[in-house]
């Protein structure tokens, strides 16, 4: 679209890897506080794309940060399913899909690719359909033969079973193999 | 294995777990497969469509989580479904449960085996069942970003892309997410890398 773009990452290797891709059409940033705080505050359009898998996403965006952004700016949190990157966020839905803080437009929906549902589902069943049909076939015994798959496992039989999940309610975890094997 | 799909019924939901070409791997496989009635209409597949591959179509979902062994959906269950859940039955859909403890403990309390879409690794890492709706959440973000920069939506009254003598819009994407190279592509115009479901 031509809009001027600003990537904010902790990884160089991910920064330099955009950096090449995009032969120098988009600036990128090393995401510290500071640095953060003075790309934001000029910025038309935020997009807030944080994710830790499992767990609950970091608050990059503070609600201070927030009051110090034009007015008018959008802030739009693609992280809002893991309970969103920014303070302000909460989610929202297609059937109101925004609200302002500060003056600042929010748009937190929490299934935005349900709204292309044709597309989507065409895209996610490519994916998952693979592992369905594993799943039939061999129940539990995918998961136990497939480390990578069973990581997928957040509950067994009552257990916790994701690390990440324990963490964001202080509850205890078991691994999913211990799960599997008990 | 008798593998069940519900409607979705997240507000605005309109995708379903498996379309009529997995109905007829799975049937291919010697599977039974149970699809709720109008559950794919929203993504453009009829009933009749799904009959056509194998499918069986029921009326309610209680039916579904009563006789499937796999209950295969997309987004997270609303506390009715987990309510629904049994003991040595089989979830496999988005859950999300870091952000949400209802959920959390209405799946622990169900005795069901609950496999998140988000959390799977593949072979070579990376996460094989978020990459898809994260490449879609990405484009969508711009898209939605653009839209609401309208004056008459609330926004700035900045056009993303600018026109010739006039700036484009600044546009920050934050994050180590996935989803980033397809923010940062789509806004400056290549409409090509991948958060959210």
């Amino acid at each position: 679209m031509g809009a001027r773009v600003v990537v904010l990452d902790r990884s160089l290797d991910r920064l330099r890897y955009l950096d090449d891709i995009f032969m120098g059409r988009i600036e990128t940033v090393w995401s510290s506080a500071a640095a953060l705080e003075e790309q934001v505050i000029d910025a038309d359009l935020i997009i807030g794309a944080v994710l830790i898998p499992g767990a609950a996403a970091p608050k990059l965006v503070s609600r201070d940060l927030v009051s110090k952004l034009q007015k008018g700016s959008v802030m739009v949190d693609v992280a809002i399913d893991q309970g969103g990157c920014f303070e302000t966020s909460r989610a929202t839905s297609y059937q109101d899909p925004t609200y302002e803080v500060d003056g600042v437009v929010h748009y937190c929906v929490a299934n935005m690719p349900g709204g292309v549902a044709r597309t989507a589902t065409l895209a996610l069943t490519n994916a998952t359909l693979p592992y369905v049909v594993r799943l039939a076939d061999q129940g539990l015994e995918a998961l136990r033969g497939d480390a990578r798959f069973a990581l997928g496992l957040n509950v067994h039989v009552g257990k916790l079973t994701h690390v990440g999940v324990g963490e964001a309610f202080s509850l205890d975890a078991v691994s999913p193999a211990e799960a599997l094997n008990s | 294995m008798r593998i069940g799909v519900p409607k979705e019924i997240k507000n605005h939901e309109y995708r379903v777990g498996l379309p009529p070409a997995g109905v007829v791997e799975l049937v291919n496989h010697g599977h039974e497969v149970m699809i709720e009635t109008h559950a794919g209409e929203g993504a453009g597949f009829s009933n009749e469509n799904y009959v056509a591959a194998g499918a069986i179509i029921v009326d309610a979902p209680a039916t579904i989580f009563a006789e499937c062994d796999l209950i295969v959906k997309v987004k997270e269950p609303q506390p009715d479904e987990c309510r629904q859940l049994r003991p040595g039955q089989l979830l496999f859909t988005y859950l999300h449960l870091a952000a949400d403890r209802q959920q959390t403990d209405l799946l622990m309390e169900s005795g069901a085996t609950c496999i998140a879409y988000e959390t799977v690794e593949g072979a070579n890492g990376g996460l094989p069942l978020l990459a898809p709706m994260s490449e879609i959440a990405g484009r969508l973000a711009t898209q939605a970003g653009g839209d609401f920069l309208k004056k008459s939506s609330g926004g700035r009254g900045v056009l993303l892309g600018g026109v010739p003598g006039v700036a484009p819009a600044k546009v920050v994407v934050i994050g180590g997410g996935c989803c980033r190279h397809q923010c940062g592509a789509c806004c400056a115009g290549y409409g090509r890398a991948r958060c959210g479901s």
